[in-house]
């Protein structure tokens, strides 16, 4: 096998047990290139328009291009606080093959409110930053000492098990989180 | 700040809602628990064992480096926009709260979970202060709208039945809600706390971690809710312990690792966010808080217990918690762990009580993630109760005193024999108006002659002339006086393995009743004299496995303050065995059994502290040739508890129900297990339902199938 081949046998493990535990944890996980992305997010969208965190145009600025120019989306504003958002698209830092987790990057109150707001959340993952433990970014915690920060490892759609350990996913955040994980 | 313990005890007994509600969580989270331990035993090519102790380590540096760790925080914090304050007890962090809410013109706060709140009880307290503060996660608001309060650290409503909570919000929202519709129900807290997030002045939270590198605090959560405190409103307050330092990002990373699985049998819970400074439009503060807990610091005995991490599995494992709940099992901390550090929050009075519920059966131990010797702790507790102005006993110390004299527990139970003769039926004594701490069980009869007596005959008290390996025998105080019959069949089957048996005359109690009920002094004093009896001993066997842990565990500690009866202790501890020990490992012939069935309980110590695995259920199958029948939580408390029964038998009782109900699951005739007082708690209850299932010592169990 050449080096090439273990390479992409590796990042097919990963991605088949990021995969794996982050629907076990209840999201939904896809794999398409940037084009059946955008055609899959567009799809989203014809229920009332996308809004899509700064982070997101900032990590998919082409993926963020192109759905402007569908005209399907607007970017999350302080007009957002306080109200649903039907479907929200935001951009991880990172994915986490151990825990099927993702990092996001939350610093902006605008990254927050889709994050936080969106009942059905989309999180565009690249496949190349899928990492395999939770120590492997630990580093990206480190780097930014004592500098303003906001971030989450997001693992599944919000939940809660408070009455008899009766599980109901979507309390104060989304009830369904897809990850589209980008080839 | 809580009714008083006599008031939520008896609360609790009457319940129904608790016991059902805590039985079905228990039990079902155990397996999600279990599964998702092996997952990351997995995952990590570790045992779970080696993980916690990593865990443990990790928070024992940050402890050991505190003032240099703290200093990190708080530069990291600053430099990121926080402003940081130390609070040295409750009313100090209660003024810094209501400066700072006073300093913004905040009259509406929002609150994440924050146990340090409750510490604190900061509602009450910001209400006199014409402060609002609503409860966000949902478990907490259904509490606040209930004029109630947490009673487990993760689960913090599980005391309450989904019935109590639809009419509750019933009546607070004047909409009908069906009981078995949870999904609606959730939903509200969604709509209901949608507005004050969005108009709150103050966003409260507490912090799961506080990471000394980044500057950054660590916030767990599931709904949501702590995310939407944190972020919407104007300023963000945070309320830690300094016990929640960790000295970097790694460190916080092997807490939730160990922390979802723990605590709900998740790989992570939803969110694991770290803050560090203010976003852009707020004000953010740290409010760092001792309130006893640089005194724990100080205290080796307790020191460790500041690396818990809060995920409740102690309370989750816990027999009596799941009696009667965290109110009663607890006092603002609820389960184990409360039960040790709530002397330091609240006072030695606040766990009085509660630690009286207690049963030692170490299940909370074996379970921590963080690794932190609780059953261990509780009776180190228990002690600084029982010396306490108010725990003081002079009835209880007069007991143990006269117990401690051998000779007068001969006299005693002598005369108690021959007085209570006539009332003895079918070998228990018939009592016309049972105590209360026996009207559930039946009392066993006491014998005329005692074992020491009956082997005195056959057995010398001590053998010079040796021609095989010589065993020397603990009795036990109460197989002695009340269940000779464990003896003797324990003595035959030493004796098969070919080994010369001694019985010396000079023994007594080793001394955990007393350990048992705090009276460390006396708990030393029978240590002692039972070191001088048995020192001399090449093996000692006892068939008390209780005794054998005691021996073993807790006098090297005991006496740790004398190098002297220290190293006495420790040899003595390498040459003690329980029975099923010695047997499995010396091996004998028995004559194979009969198709009777038969179950296995195992003394819960010998599982949590001791760690004997099947070795008495190999001894019935294989060795004696039994068929035996699985018995559902067959390493579960009995509910003896030794002292527990005395002062708490509702919760001994209740308890030992359990127990029985899962014996008569198994369908066997014959119960066995490897601990005497295991053996008089069970046989009394089943006596008292009259059920037909005989209850054996496996020592009495294996010499019926001795030969000849």
């Amino acid at each position: 096998m050449s080096t090439h081949d273990v390479a992409v046998q590796f990042e097919n493990e990963l991605l088949d047990r990021f995969t794996d535990r982050a629907e076990g944890a209840g999201a939904t996980v896809q794999t398409g290139t940037p084009s059946t992305l955008v055609d899959h997010l567009v799809s989203r969208a014809r229920s009332g328009g996308l809004v899509i965190s700064p982070r997101f145009s900032v990590l998919q600025p082409s993926l963020a291009a192109r759905l402007q120019y569908a005209q399907v989306c607007q970017l999350a504003s302080s007009e957002h606080r306080g109200h649903d958002i039907a479907v929200g698209v935001g951009a991880a830092e990172f994915g986490v093959a151990e825990t099927g987790s993702v990092l996001l990057d939350e610093a902006r109150l605008e990254d927050r409110l889709v994050d936080l707001q969106s009942l059905r959340l989309i999180i565009v993952l690249p496949a190349a930053n899928i990492v395999r433990r939770l120590d492997d970014v630990a580093d990206w915690f480190e780097e930014r000492a004592g500098v303003g920060q906001y971030a989450s490892l997001t693992t599944g759609p919000s939940r809660t098990a408070d009455i008899e350990r009766s599980l109901t996913v979507g309390v104060q955040g989304p009830a369904i989180l897809e990850i589209l994980v980008q080839l | 700040m809580r009714p008083p313990f006599d008031e939520r005890y008896q609360a609790a007994l009457v319940d129904p809602n608790i016991r059902h509600g805590l039985e079905k969580f228990q039990g079902s989270w155990r397996i999600s628990r279990d599964d998702a331990i092996a997952d990351l035993e997995a995952e990590t090519e570790q045992t779970f064992l080696d993980l916690r102790t990593q865990l443990a380590a990790a928070k024992q540096a940050a402890r050991d480096n505190l003032e240099q760790v703290t200093q990190t925080f708080c530069e990291n914090a600053r430099r990121a926009g926080s402003t940081v304050i130390f609070a040295a007890t409750i009313q100090d962090a209660l003024n810094e709260i209501t400066q700072i809410c006073a300093r913004h013109d905040a009259s509406l706060m929002v609150k994440g979970k924050s146990m340090v709140s409750e510490e604190l009880d900061l509602n009450k307290a910001l209400e006199g202060h014409g402060i609002t503060a609503i409860e966000t996660d949902l478990g907490e608001w259904l509490l606040q709208l209930s004029h109630d309060h947490p009673s487990h650290l993760v689960m913090p409503i599980i005391h309450r039945r989904r019935h109590q909570i639809a009419s509750l919000l019933e009546s607070v929202l004047h909409r009908p809600f069906d009981p078995d519709d949870i999904p609606t129900m959730v939903a509200t807290v969604r709509t209901e706390l949608r507005k004050s997030f969005v108009t709150a002045h103050v966003g409260l939270s507490g912090a799961n971690a506080l990471v000394a590198s980044t500057g950054s605090i660590m916030l767990v959560t599931n709904e949501g809710n702590n995310r939407m405190a944190t972020s919407l409103p104007p300023v963000h307050i945070v309320l830690a312990g300094i016990d929640k330092l960790v000295p970097d990002t790694r460190a916080a990373l092997a807490q939730i690792r160990l922390l979802g699985r723990s605590a709900t049998g998740q790989t992570l819970t939803t969110y694991t966010t770290f803050i560090a400074g203010p976003t852009d439009h707020q004000h953010q503060y740290i409010i760092l808080i001792d309130n006893g807990r640089l005194e724990m610091l100080a205290d080796p005995e307790f020191e460790s217990a500041l690396g818990c991490i809060r995920c409740g599995a102690c309370a989750n494992v816990c027999p009596p918690y799941s009696i009667v709940g965290g109110h009663a099992f607890g006092y603002v901390y609820t389960g184990a762990i409360g039960l040790v550090n709530t002397a330091f929050h609240h006072g030695i009075d606040a766990v009085a009580g509660p630690q009286s519920l207690c049963v030692s059966c170490g299940a909370c131990t074996a379970v921590c993630p963080a690794e932190i010797p609780l059953a261990e702790q509780i009776l180190k507790t228990r002690a600084r109760v029982a010396s306490s102005p108010n725990g003081r006993s002079h009835l209880r110390r007069l007991s143990l005193r006269l117990f401690s004299h051998r000779r007068i527990v001969a006299t005693g139970t002598t005369l108690a024999a021959i007085t209570t003769r006539p009332l003895v039926k079918a070998g228990h004594l018939r009592l016309a108006r049972p105590a209360r701490q026996l009207g559930w069980r039946r009392v066993p009869r006491i014998p005329i002659r005692p074992a020491r007596s009956l082997l005195r005959a056959a057995y010398p008290s001590r053998l010079d002339e040796r021609s095989a390996e010589v065993v020397t025998l603990f009795i036990q105080c109460v197989t002695d006086r009340v269940a000779p019959e464990i003896a003797i069949a324990a003595a035959r089957l030493i004796e098969a393995t070919g080994a010369q048996l001694e019985v010396p005359r000079r023994q007594h109690c080793c001394g955990l009743p007393a350990l048992d009920s705090g009276e460390r002094d006396l708990a030393i004093a029978m240590a002692k004299q039972t070191i001088e009896t048995l020192e001399h001993a090449e093996t000692v066997v006892t068939p008390a496995a209780s005794c054998a842990i005691a021996i073993r565990h807790d006098y090297p500690t005991l006496l740790a303050d004398d190098p002297g009866w220290h190293a006495r202790a420790a040899r003595l501890a390498d040459r003690t065995y329980d029975l099923v020990t010695f047997l499995t490992v010396h091996g004998y012939e028995p004559v194979a059994a009969s198709a009777q069935g038969v179950t296995v309980h195992h003394f819960c110590q010998s599982t949590n502290v001791a760690g004997l695995g099947d070795a008495m259920d190999n001894l019935v199958c294989e060795v004696a040739g039994a068929s035996t029948r699985p018995l559902r939580d067959a390493n579960v408390c009995c509910g003896f508890g030794g002292s527990t029964s005395v002062v708490a038998p509702e919760v001994s009782s209740a308890i030992l129900d359990k127990k029985i109900a899962a014996v008569r699951e198994s369908g066997a005739k014959i119960l066995v297990t490897d601990n005497p007082g295991c053996v008089l708690h069970m046989r009394g209850g089943i006596a008292a339902q009259g059920a037909d299932i005989e209850t054996l010592h496996v020592a009495e169990f294996l010499a019926r199938h001795l030969p000849g």
